[in-house]
């Protein structure tokens, strides 16, 4: 799961290194426009739909948050 | 319409489109610190249609509009049904993405004009260091200039494609140290560069120089500032006129790219932007 996250997050913005301990949003590596594809990305690689009450940057602000919110829709490692 | 008062609500109405299932296509995107501010100054309103979530903004004789949707078939229905009665209204629609086409046909069938076209450009900075001195026209602005800075914004630039900050935006921005300003006698100001810093990108957000000021290198001194304050990021970014080739190219000799990223603006009124 943690490697498609990654590949996700590469695709969307290639010029970040998203392995780095970091909060993706305050780095400004992801913005509001990258959240919600990432939301859709997830949605659909992983045949969820994020409930619409958890789209908040602080849920994409890390791979572990991301996890997290693919575990809260039922996606376990 | 029913007013939109915080954050709650709004994420309320995305849940229930969300709920469907069916996918997930929407113009707005979520900046909380804007949004509230909107939400607190009574601007914001929703409408349900369908699948279909329609927020709008007023703003000065007209309404930025916004949906959040579940598929482009659903979201042409909905839209017709929305807009059945609010015929004498304005609206303003941005369609952002890579491949809009089918989006960009529902509201081009239903009236509405392609006004505008913006592509996002950037650039990515590896280790840069300038320590030229800058300007000394060149400084931050304060709260007093920060309204100089927002009657220029109005007087301008278009209200309809640049989605232009309310005063309180532009006082953060200022507090931020977001708004260079250039000013001869540091009473005027000829020229402003508002931008924003987050983490590794910044962002440029407009770019001016006075009519009366120009072909005086004054927009160069501005941009060089704002190189030298974003040299510890990564990427820089605007949005660009498409049809602006002139200026285009002026950012490509900076190293400036196009993304493959457009910002469509659509209006019920048949006019277009005019540089």
């Amino acid at each position: 799961m943690k490697n498609k996250i990654f590949n996700i997050l590469t695709e969307i913005r290639p010029e970040f290194d998203f392995s780095a301990n970091v909060n993706f949003i305050e780095e400004g590596m992801l913005d509001s426009f990258d959240v919600v594809t990432l939301v859709t990305e997830l949605d659909n690689q992983f045949g969820i739909s994020i409930d619409g009450m958890d789209i908040l940057a602080e849920n994409f602000s890390s791979v572990e948050n991301i996890m997290s919110l693919l575990n809260k829709n039922g996606i376990v490692s | 319409m029913i007013p939109v008062n915080t954050i709650e609500t709004f994420q309320n109405q995305i849940r229930k489109v969300k709920q469907y299932k069916k996918g997930f296509l929407t113009n707005l995107f979520l900046d909380i610190p804007k949004h509230e501010l909107w939400m607190k100054l009574g601007l914001m309103k929703y409408e349900e249609s369908g699948e279909t979530m329609f927020f709008c903004r007023v703003n000065q004789g007209f309404k930025n509009l916004f949906f959040v949707s579940t598929t482009v078939y659903n979201l042409k229905n909905d839209f017709e049904r929305f807009l059945s009665d609010k015929e004498d209204e304005l609206f303003v629609i941005d369609v952002i993405g890579k491949d809009v086409i089918a989006v960009k046909e529902i509201f081009l069938n239903k009236g509405f004009f392609q006004y505008s076209a913006l592509v996002r450009m950037s650039r990515i900075v590896q280790d840069t260091y300038d320590d030229t001195p800058n300007s000394l026209c060149l400084s931050y602005a304060d709260k007093e200039k920060s309204n100089g800075v927002h009657k220029l914004l109005l007087k301008y630039f278009d209200v309809y494609a640049e989605q232009l900050p309310l005063i309180d935006e532009i006082y953060n921005l200022a507090n931020k140290n977001g708004i260079i300003i250039y000013s001869e006698d540091s009473k005027n100001i000829q020229g402003f560069l508002i931008y924003e810093l987050i983490g590794q990108t910044s962002y440029l957000r407009y770019w001016f120089v006075h009519p009366d000021h120009r072909e005086k290198k004054i927009g160069s001194a501005l941009l060089r500032m704002f190189f030298k304050e974003s040299q510890n990021t990564k990427r820089q970014l605007f949005w660009v006129i498409e049809s602006n080739e002139n200026a285009i190219k002026r950012y490509e000799h900076f190293g400036f790219k196009k993304e493959i990223l457009f910002d469509y603006i659509f209006i019920n009124k048949n006019i277009r932007y005019e540089e």
